[in-house]
């Protein structure tokens, strides 16, 4: 039988490297977030003239939509413009939703060649060499992009912050508003590097990350148009199908025993209690829906979490921007995994 | 010698029907200068992109520097630097912070990072573009670049693909330059390329790799002697290369003598202008042990003078060698060159794969 033993095996007085001490010399978890790749990729970032591109991109939109908004509430008030209360959360809610078709415009663009680009540049070989791992090397380059597209969230701050000179935006709102919007770049960010990863070119990873995106972002609003579309054309009750979207909006006000009296809300009460729980996970899982909600949830001044009451059901209330948080963390972390999957099967 | 740098043994890979490496094993001591010949598709490259850690083998194993491409990727690419057949720029980096940046990757630590940089930029001669843009510096200089690169780490053990491809005489033989004073400094040094005359001048050791299989490997002069039968050596004289070749028949030690006409251009007729540079003839696959060059006119050779090159193999050691040497300068030979002919690495391959293509013709 032939010897198996490596003849070199601790024989080689050979240098050992210390450790990867991550981005400026931090250690443990922190060090691993910030790595020499997320350095490198913020400083050619900032080096180019991109970021200047995108933020201007971002930003003119965005003053444009609050200018005319701020234009037309000057002109309709013809009083104190901060004492219209109900126009500065309309005010908030038009510029958060226009910067949040903007994030997942850019999110794509910002990630979707951050792998591609590393094989078509021939340079992912040798970070493959390097002894930073996949994750690390999939972490870096995502933290450099989040920080590209967390810049431009602030840098739209001021804008949103109209609002609050306007009246009728709390700090509470204004928070959770940029969360929504933190974590939807996050997670879109992540789709365009799980498809740049996936796919071997970066005009692939960039179609399949906008298809994504479309379908996450504009779905479930598109199905939402299609039940109405069908309600009147087919005579399908849409309250029927819709009613957890209605509850989440409109809170104690909603009732269920329109679709067939109390005793038979009693006796599809779980059925009810399942469909309120899929309904809210839907609707988290959407942006644009889960940010309206949020606001709704926000004006009435529900809990966070609760057991609410809607006739004689007790139906467990989540607030959609906690479920929204809580579905795209994973869905991002899900994402990091199998982006450094992919890295890891470009080796067989 | 009290280890190897790198070891293989029975590396195989497929990528579907397609056998790209059949057996590739190889044992790589500290200090030595490894070339891997073998034509297009002879599976160099698949070879050395397992021992990088950047292919699954799917049988065989592999060390580097004690640590297994299967079971210590991490300990692999602590060990190891390599460089690709190409040169992958980040556009917006310079230089110096191409450097700083894969030393970063590789877990140097920021304040000897500066150090290791200018060190290496210096090794490359390329301290003066430490603030050029990489994507803006010659070819030649990018692959000194991904050479340092290579070294941020301190590698004991560096794997070059094909590391002159593309790269005029000069920048091949600043490169030659660097890679030579890195086997001084103890690291072992594996050189796949399919250009003979890369490696002639370069390697103690060769690989002949053919079909995904070494054929043959060892110390260049060892390998040599065993596929010629002895040792293949050229000597070159003035005027009288027939007597030199009938000396040479003579001798019982000595076979496969060829005269060859000297192809060297005459040189144009002595004025007492400046001389212009002298041609480089180094890279042509000759090693030298006495002299260089021919000598030309305002050299010494006379207008009349033609030199001649006698090639033949001979069957003993170094110790035969001086012998011989002693014999034809005491017979009157007016001999200005003499050395062992590592261009025979040409001749070498082309016999090995011959030999191995009748092999598969008769099977």
């Amino acid at each position: 039988m032939a010897d198996t033993t490596p003849r070199t095996a601790e024989r080689l007085p050979l240098p050992r490297a210390r450790g990867v001490p991550g981005w400026l010399g931090l250690r443990g978890p922190l060090g691993r977030l910030a790595n020499p790749l997320a350095g490198k990729e913020l400083l050619a970032r900032m080096r180019g003239p991109r970021t200047f591109v995108v933020a201007t991109l971002l930003l003119l939109p965005l003053a444009a939509v609050a200018g005319g908004l701020y234009a037309m509430i000057a002109t309709a008030s013809s009083s104190d413009v901060s004492s219209t209360t109900p126009v500065g959360k309309l005010f908030f809610a038009a510029v958060t939703a226009v910067e949040l078709g903007l994030i997942c415009l850019l999110a794509p663009a910002l990630t979707a060649d951050l792998i591609s680009g590393e094989r078509e540049r021939q340079t992912l070989d040798l970070l493959l060499v390097t002894p930073l791992s996949r994750r690390q090397i999939v972490v870096g380059k995502l933290v450099a992009a989040l920080g590209s597209l967390l810049l431009l969230i602030i840098l739209a701050l001021p804008i949103q912050a109209l609002s609050v000179l306007i009246g009728g935006i709390g700090l509470e709102e204004l928070l959770v508003g940029l969360l929504l919007l933190g974590l939807t770049a996050t997670t879109y960010g992540c789709v365009g590097l799980f498809w740049s990863a996936r796919l071997r070119t970066t005009r692939g990873a960039m179609l399949f990350s906008y298809v994504t995106t479309l379908l996450g972002v504009g779905g479930l609003p598109l199905v939402l148009v299609l039940f109405v579309i069908a309600s009147g054309a087919f005579g399908v009750r849409l309250d029927e199908i819709v009613w957890p979207l209605e509850w989440l909006m409109n809170g104690s006000r909603a009732s269920l025993s329109r679709f067939g009296g109390p005793n038979a809300v009693a006796q599809n009460a779980t059925l009810y209690q399942a469909e309120a729980v899929l309904g809210q996970l839907l609707v988290a899982s959407n942006p644009l829906l889960a940010g309206i909600t949020s606001a709704a949830g926000l004006v009435q001044g529900r809990p966070v979490v609760a057991m609410e009451q809607i006739d004689t059901l007790d139906v467990p209330y989540v607030a959609p921007w906690l479920l929204f948080s809580i579905l795209h963390v994973l869905a991002s972390v899900v994402l990091i995994w199998l982006t450094a999957r992919c890295l890891r099967r470009a080796r067989t | 010698m009290t280890g190897l740098a790198l070891e293989a043994r029975g590396l195989h890979k497929r990528f579907g029907s397609t056998v790209a490496v059949l057996d590739f094993s190889l044992g790589v001591p500290p200090g030595a200068i490894y070339g891997l010949i073998g034509p297009n598709g002879a599976g160099k490259t698949t070879s050395l992109r397992m021992l990088a850690t950047l292919l699954e083998p799917d049988g065989g194993e592999a060390w580097v520097g004690g640590a297994s491409i299967r079971a210590d990727q991490a300990g692999v690419r602590r060990t190891l630097g390599y460089m690709p057949d190409f040169f992958g720029v980040y556009p917006e980096l310079k230089a110096g912070e191409y450097l700083d940046f894969y030393a970063a990757c590789h877990g140097v630590p920021a304040e000897r990072r500066p150090a290791v940089t200018s060190d290496l930029l210096h090794l490359v001669d390329l301290s003066h573009k430490r603030d050029s843009y990489v994507q803006g510096l010659s070819r030649g200089m990018q692959q000194r670049l991904g050479l340092a690169r290579a070294l941020v780490h301190d590698p004991a053990v560096l794997l070059l693909d094909e590391p002159a491809s593309g790269l005029d005489p000069r920048a091949r033989m600043e490169l030659r330059e660097v890679v030579r004073e890195l086997g001084r400094m103890g690291k072992a040094v594996v050189i796949a390329s399919h250009i003979l005359a890369e490696l002639a001048d370069l390697c103690t050791h060769i690989a002949i790799v053919d079909d995904g299989r070494v054929v043959t490997d060892g110390p260049v002069e060892e390998v040599t002697r065993r596929l010629h039968g002895g040792r293949s050596v050229r000597v070159q004289v003035l005027d009288e290369g027939e007597r030199l070749r009938d000396m040479l028949l003579a001798r019982p030690d000595v076979h496969a003598v060829q005269l060859e006409p000297d192809l060297t251009p005459q040189p144009p007729p002595y004025h007492g202008a400046p001389q212009s540079p002298r041609p480089l003839r180094r890279g042509d696959g000759e090693r030298d042990t006495l002299g260089s060059p021919p000598p030309r006119a305002g050299d010494g050779l006379g207008e009349g003078d033609t030199p001649a090159t006698v090639r033949f193999v001979l069957d003993g050691d170094e110790r035969a060698l001086r012998t011989l040497l002693a014999e034809l300068v005491a017979a009157g030979l007016p001999i200005f060159a003499f050395g062992q002919d590592v261009g025979g690495l040409e001749d070498v391959f082309l016999r090995v794969t011959r030999r191995l293509g009748d092999e598969r013709d008769d099977g």
